[in-house]
């Protein structure tokens, strides 16, 4: 089972996508991606969700009013960096476009109005490459951990650090303490 | 001295009588004065006329009294009858003509017979009279005055004459006294007279002669001392003056000169006559051509005197041009006895004219070379003026082009928010409508399999429709579907009514719709940034170009939107102050700078990154607010706050260029 959360400020997108995602078969080769679709018109709420759970894949409308489509996603990846992004949108600036792909690394860029039909075979696509990354790190995890590159409390480390960005990392204090919050001694 | 001296001899007792006998008297008196005065004889003919008037008066009183006292018939009748006849004698002798002598000898006929009637006939009446008042009849008065007729009557009357003639006589002696002593008189005057006309004669001759002399010696002054050069001959060509300027010009004093007929000397070679000559000859005509060829005239001023020009190589350094006059002088009978001739040395202006003449030729070269250069500049401004009336017409075509590129990039903008709201709706109802098939195949198999009734393929129909979720979701897909074509329906309307073809005609709209049809196409881009807070307050229509303003609204708008970093606030409002209409975009973004704000209507000043805006959209609005609609177009701005653009438009048209 994938899960998805698509943005969107408009509502009516975003049960015509369900209505869609529903039904239809989400397949890349001869894989077939049963889905879990969670929507929101608000990107704040959307990155709540995004701290909340995994996601295999953020779809984002571009412009939204409280921020738009990139910066929604590059607070995404920063929460969960194995994620696939989309970004759907009316919206047919190059600027946007380029912002898009140099800064967060998107997938694709569907236009709306969108075809379904490439819609769905996007999404597969993305899907499927992002289980490929995910089967081929495990892989490579695996080859390191038998030639000894790795022990398991670093492998162990690292998947910890892809549940959880940062939680690995200990900030210290210049007195020796631990910092669990940078922006308090920033405040200061 | 009277002609009849009254005495009281003639007086008779009767007082009205003796009255009126003295009054004509007196008027015989008059006569004498003015006969010997030779006054005008129709004086003497009125004291005359007054005369027998007054007689004539007299002797009706005479009668009347008689008749009253009552006197002898026979005596008044004589009486009447002797005044009827001096009546009648007077009168013809009035009438006849008045000499001198007749005129004494009616004098005397008047004093002699009035001196014999009032001692006679008036006399005797007066008497008569007296004894009938004393009581005596008429009969015995008469015959009384009877007995006297010889006696003392004719004495009285003769003494009366003699004493008469011894007046005249004194009066003669004394007349013939005075003629003699004014002979005398008059032949001592004349005497003395004669002495005095012989006296002033010889003075005269004197004071004349002296006067000549003077004269003579004041005109020879006033020649010899005349700044201009002046010289006379007599008839026979001698000359007698020849002044001190012609013996300076000439370089020949007069010493030498006067008396002598060698004037030629002082201007040609040789022996030849002056002008003077000739005219002293008479022979002008005939040879003032031989010797002045055509450059002589005669004078404008005098009669009978000739002008000439001409150059005397001799005379001076560098010989000299003389104008010179001749005239003749006449005697008092008009026969020429001299000429005078004066001279005027008129080489500086010779000089002058030629170096004038040679300044105006330079002036012409001049003038000449000026008009080709300038004629040579005039071609290089005419060929300056095409290329820049060309680079004109090239400025203007790429401003133009700017201002249909502001149009574009405006469009540009406004058509990506467009998109995006089309997009949306077009996204979602295109998808639904996919659904909508996949649903209507799912439903025709469960008709299907109802219809064939196989309870096995309907269970399975059933599952795969997941029927209970499509009586949910059906009705829900519709309601959208429809809702976003709505949507859409709207959007192009909007446009529409922002773009309406109509509009870019002059008319009196109602710009608050205007601003609102714009603010709705814009929404879509603005909606992101802003909330939009109308406040309008009900316009009476204006007179603009409707396009034109809404133009200026949409770049506002956006302007305003932009200006908001993340998300803000803009205000709309509109309202009417007097004649105009005023319309206030307020946004609460950064503001500007006061560099910044007296800047931004400025072409192609813009604080966007490059490739978002063209600078020309408020230049532009500047231009149709204050210039095409004479309005005003007002910005006030705090950084960090926000800035407000105003705009105020007049009700009635007010174009402030040529063109629309």
């Amino acid at each position: 089972m994938s899960r998805i959360l698509i943005v969107d400020d408009e509502a009516s997108i975003l049960k015509s996508l369900q209505r869609l995602l529903r039904h239809a078969p989400c397949s890349y080769g001869n894989q077939r991606f049963p889905l879990e679709v969670v929507t929101t018109t608000s990107a704040h709420e959307a990155l709540t969700f995004a701290h909340q759970d995994d996601f295999d894949l953020f779809i984002s409308d571009y412009r939204m009013p409280e921020m738009d489509g990139v910066e929604f996603l590059k607070a995404a990846k920063a929460i969960q960096p194995d994620a696939a992004r989309l970004i759907l949108s009316g919206y047919a600036d190059l600027n946007a476009l380029l912002r898009a792909v140099n800064e967060v690394g998107i997938e694709r860029f569907i236009a709306k109005p969108w075809n379904d039909y490439e819609l769905l075979s996007a999404i597969g696509q993305a899907l499927a490459h992002r289980n490929l990354q995910r089967e081929n790190r495990q892989l490579a995890d695996l080859v390191r951990l038998e030639m000894g590159d790795k022990s398991a409390e670093e492998l162990e480390a690292e998947r910890l650090e892809r549940i959880e960005p940062g939680i690995t990392h200990v900030d210290w204090g210049p007195d020796g303490s631990v910092v669990l919050d940078p922006d308090l001694l920033k405040d200061d | 001295m009277d002609a009849f001296a009254w005495d009281e001899r003639y007086e008779t007792g009767e007082h009205d009588v003796d009255a009126e006998h003295r009054e004509l008297v007196r008027l015989i008196n008059e006569l004498p004065a003015l006969i010997s005065s030779q006054a005008d004889t129709t004086d003497i003919a009125r004291v005359l006329d007054r005369l027998i008037v007054y007689a004539a008066e007299h002797f009706a009183n005479e009668e009347a009294l008689m008749a009253a006292a009552g006197c002898d018939p026979a005596f008044c009748a004589r009486h009447a009858a002797v005044h009827r006849e001096f009546a009648d004698k007077v009168s013809e002798m009035r009438h006849a003509p008045a000499s001198s002598g007749e005129l004494e000898y009616l004098l005397n006929f008047l004093t002699s017979w009035l001196a014999q009637h009032i001692l006679g006939m008036d006399k005797s009446m007066a008497r008569q009279i007296a004894r009938m008042r004393a009581g005596a009849t008429a009969g015995e008065a008469w015959a009384e005055e009877e007995k006297l007729r010889t006696d003392p009557a004719t004495a009285s009357l003769l003494e009366a004459m003699g004493s008469l003639y011894r007046i005249i006589s004194q009066r003669n002696d004394a007349l013939s006294a005075l003629n003699r002593e004014l002979e005398s008189r008059v032949a001592e005057r004349t005497l003395a007279l004669q002495e005095s006309n012989r006296k002033l004669l010889e003075s005269e001759h004197r004071r004349a002669t002296e006067a000549r002399r003077h004269l003579q010696r004041f005109l020879a002054q006033i020649i010899d001392g005349d700044p201009v050069p002046t010289l006379v001959i007599d008839e026979n060509h001698r000359i007698t003056h020849w002044n001190r300027a012609c013996a300076t010009i000439s370089g020949l004093p007069a010493e030498r000169m006067i008396g002598t007929n060698e004037q030629w000397r002082a201007f040609y070679p040789s022996a030849r006559p002056i002008m003077a000559d000739l005219i002293v000859d008479g022979s002008l005509s005939v040879h003032f051509s031989t010797y002045y060829q055509d450059n002589h005239r005669r004078s404008e001023t005098i009669p009978d005197a000739y002008e000439a020009e001409d150059f005397f190589p001799e005379l001076g350094d560098d010989g000299m041009w003389l104008y010179f006059t001749a005239a003749p002088l006449r005697d008092a009978n008009g026969r020429i006895i001299g000429a005078i001739e004066t001279l005027q040395n008129v080489t500086a202006r010779h000089r002058a004219q030629q170096a004038l003449l040679d300044h105006q030729a330079q002036l012409e070269t001049q003038v000449a070379t000026r008009t080709t250069e300038l004629a040579e500049a005039n071609r290089k401004l005419a060929r300056e003026q095409a290329e820049l009336t060309q680079l004109l017409r090239r400025v203007e075509d790429t401003q133009q082009q700017l201002l249909q590129s502001e149009k574009m990039a405006a469009i540009g903008q406004l058509a990506a928010g467009v998109a995006h709201e089309i997009n949306n709706p077009v996204g979602f109802v295109n998808s639904n409508l996919g659904m909508l098939k996949t649903y209507a195949g799912q439903l025709l198999t469960l008709i299907d399999a109802y219809e064939q009734g196989d309870t096995a393929r309907l269970e399975q129909a059933r599952k795969a429709a997941d029927l209970d979720f499509l009586r949910q979701d059906l009705p829900a897909l519709l309601a959208e579907s429809q809702d976003g074509l709505n949507r859409v329906t709207r959007i192009i309307q909007d446009l529409k009514d922002f773009s309406r073809v109509d509009q870019a005609e002059r008319q009196r709209a109602d710009l608050n719709a205007a601003l609102e049809s714009t603010l709705n196409v814009v929404r879509n881009e603005i909606k992101y940034k802003a909330d939009v807070t109308l406040a309008l307050a009900p316009l009476p229509e204006v007179d603009c170009y409707p396009a034109q303003i809404n133009q200026v609204f949409m770049n506002l708008l956006v302007n305003a939107a932009q200006a908001i970093p993340e998300r803000g606030r803009i205000f709309v409002r509109s309202g009417v102050d007097r004649d105009r209409v005023w319309f206030e975009i307020e946004d609460t973004g950064t503001g500007m700078r006061e560099e910044t704000r007296r800047r931004i209507f400025d072409p192609f000043f813009t604080t966007k990154p490059v490739g978002k805006g063209t600078g020309l959209g408020l230049s532009i609005s500047y231009d149709i607010v204050v210039k095409k609609h004479g309005g005003s177009l007002d910005v006030r701005s705090t950084p960090g706050e926000g800035s407000c653009f105003r705009i105020e438009l007049p009700l009635t048209f007010q174009n402030n260029s040529a063109s629309p």
